[in-house]
């Protein structure tokens, strides 16, 4: 596949509320986990967007303010001039929309649903299914904070890999000829549902992750969005080489257990943009923290790179928290800013390693040039990606 | 603009009174008399299949239907799942479950809510390690669908199938909107990529107006489905006379899909 640059990105998670914010902890090794916003009333860690988040405008037609069209407007804030510029370069029509999302407006429908348990069947007056729950609302946001946004636009969802493989969509729609620039990333807000359906798992932390260390024990829950403009031709920190995707064929929430589906994502990421395990000095690992995924996705690494200089591994859960479908998104923003800034963000937690998982985890900031990096992300359902980024050409 | 092209190899259908595509080519407008009815879906082993919801069992139903119908391989062929509100049933009892303090969360309903469900079991039921997909555009998520199968068609990921399922919306979530449940599954490959017989397609944008092919209206315990237009395209593709077909009927003027000999 054709790499394509990225010209322009912006975020928000539990280590700020702007770019500048959440980049600046990073580079500091500045981890955003802390206790859960009082309104939830779940007594777990989390990576929660600091408050208080802006309301949205009142007079978008089709887009009702949520936790999560929050969030992303915060973001969206941010990338506005880009957009524009997009637009006036490419046309509207041309620049497409391709957002993960694993839960979307699913805090709105936790609150109508108990409203109307209480209110005899009633939903709230501000509540609608297709305007606050669906999958697509945030879609409608993007383009009208885009500036009229009106190539193709759709949600990926597949959990905790819904924005990691948007960038293989947008990779493919640039190359069919179908767009010139894409829109891509994803959001996801705290919510009571899959704070409590992982403890359900019993794979939750009740103190900060520690992805790769020998006393991890489990997850904590993040929010926040990832936004990066991909377009056909443009000057940008990083550009996007290929995108791996496979199914472990294996559960639907235990990871194969010796990483085949991860090892199979990350040599497809390779295969599709010609290059070779040696030419990559960078991993961002999945690294959620709990036992499993942190043994299988080691072996994996160890797998994909045997006969090859042994990457750096860079784990950042332990800054954002899990942040499901806007996970691979935000990891990939990190890529880009490592290969930027030519360092290695620490991985906070991950010291004292688990010296038996063999993969060189980053514990304290290098100096470190990255020529090319990939970023795993896998999820429920055994569906994985790694997206390949590489410095500019 | 027009897309790349691609071929429609195999169709599968399941809805409630039809249980595949000749069944709803026979009768499609009688109301099926037992709206709760649910698919075999033989696909998926019985030990897995009990623990699915509707939504789930529609899919698998209608992907091995067109698998097979296709002659394509179930462990190479790349899946792209459709549904604007995904498992919403499964979602709506964790939703409950949720109102009562301190109790746990089941873990297999809640990973049975995913937007990714039926593509984890199908997977796991084939043992296929391709990727997967699942996509949501409320009413375009068939034309996105579409889209995003003719890029991986493009790029030369080999045989696609498209799987477009909705289940109905439950209240109080639906605050009135009903609809039947349906799913449909198009087998896409490169044009002319095999000597199987297979009807050429290429999606381009266009004005909604009087030049389309008229589609039958579709019976009004469907016609609200959010996914209706896959019902038109089911039509058209299973006559196999060459046509356009409106994929975003809900909009003045968007994709189209041309089939045969003007495609």
């Amino acid at each position: 596949m054709q790499p394509y640059p990225i010209t322009a990105m912006a975020l928000c998670n539990g280590m700020g509320d702007s770019t500048a914010a959440v980049l600046a902890a990073l580079r500091a090794g500045r981890s955003g986990l802390g206790p859960c916003p009082a309104e939830f009333e779940l007594d777990a860690v989390v990576g929660a967007v600091p408050g208080p988040l802006p309301p949205l405008p009142g007079s978008l037609e089709r887009v009702r303010d949520t936790r999560q069209t929050r969030i992303a407007a915060v973001a969206l804030a941010e990338l506005q001039a880009p957009l524009a510029r997009a637009c006036a370069r490419w046309g509207a029509d041309r620049v497409g929309v391709v957002l993960g999302t694993s839960t979307g407006g699913i805090e709105a429908s936790e609150g109508a649903y108990a409203h109307a348990h209480a209110h005899g069947g009633a939903l709230p007056s501000h509540y609608d299914v297709e305007r606050s729950h669906a999958l697509d609302a945030v879609l409608h946001l993007a383009r009208v904070f885009g500036g009229g946004l009106a190539g193709p636009a759709y949600v990926v969802s597949t959990a905790c890999s819904s924005s990691a493989k948007v960038f293989a969509s947008a990779q493919r729609l640039l190359a069919a000829g179908l767009c010139d620039a894409v829109l891509v990333g994803g959001v996801d807000s705290l919510c009571r549902l899959t704070v409590r359906g992982f403890a359900g798992l019993e794979v939750l932390s009740s103190a900060p992750c520690r992805p790769f260390s020998r006393e991890r024990a489990g997850i904590n829950i993040g929010e926040g969005a990832a936004l990066l403009l991909v377009e056909r031709t443009g000057e940008g920190p990083a550009r996007l080489l290929g995108v791996g995707e496979s199914s472990d064929a294996y559960h639907m929430t235990s990871p194969h257990p010796e990483g085949l589906g991860a090892r199979l994502a990350m040599e497809r990421a390779l295969q599709l943009a010609g290059l070779v395990a040696a030419d990559v000095d960078h991993v961002n690992a999945h690294g959620t923290g709990t036992r499993q995924n942190d043994s299988m996705e080691s072996q994996a690494i160890r797998a994909v790179f045997a006969g090859a200089p042994a990457p750096a591994v860079v784990a950042t859960k332990g800054y954002t928290g899990h942040m499901l479908g806007a996970a691979g998104a935000t990891e990939v923003a990190f890529v880009v800013d490592a290969i930027a800034g030519g360092y290695l963000p620490a991985s906070v937690g991950a010291d004292p390693l688990d010296e038996a998982l063999g993969v060189d985890v980053v514990t304290a900031r290098r100096e470190q040039r990255t020529r090319a990096a990939l970023s795993n992300s896998f999820a429920f359902g055994g569906s994985n990606c790694s997206v390949l980024v590489g410095g500019p050409a | 603009m027009s897309a790349p092209g691609f071929s429609v190899r195999g169709l599968g259908f399941w809805a409630p009174g039809y249980p595949d595509l000749a069944a709803w080519q026979a009768r499609p407008d009688a109301c099926p008399e037992d709206q709760s009815a649910t698919p075999k879906a033989e696909l998926l082993p019985p030990m897995m299949r009990r623990r699915t919801s509707l939504l789930t069992r529609m899919a698998a139903e209608v992907a091995a239907q067109a698998l097979r119908a296709g002659g394509l391989d179930p462990t190479g062929a790349t899946l792209v799942y459709g549904s604007v509100y995904g498992e919403i049933r499964t979602t709506l009892d964790l939703l409950a479950a949720l109102l009562v303090a301190g109790e746990p969360l089941s873990p297999t309903k809640f990973h049975n809510s995913v937007h990714n469900t039926a593509a984890g079991y199908v997977s796991i039921a084939t043992g296929s390690r391709a990727g997967n997909a699942a996509l949501s555009a409320g009413r375009s998520t068939l034309a996105m669908g579409l889209l995003e199968c003719a890029a991986l068609v493009a790029a030369g990921e080999g045989d696609v199938v498209l799987v477009i399922a909705e289940e109905p919306l439950p209240e109080p979530l639906a605050a009135g909107r009903r609809w039947g449940p349906f799913a449909a599954a198009f087998a896409l490959a490169a044009p002319a990529s095999s000597d199987m017989p297979a009807t050429t397609c290429r999606l381009e944008q266009g004005p909604n107006d009087k030049s389309l092919a008229p589609a039958r209206p579709a019976p009004a315990w469907l016609a609200d489905n959010p996914c209706a237009a896959a019902l038109a395209l089911v039509d058209a593709l299973a006559a196999g006379a060459p046509a356009r077909v409106a994929l975003e009927p809900h909009l003045a003027a968007g994709w189209h899909c041309g089939l045969g000999a003007g495609a």
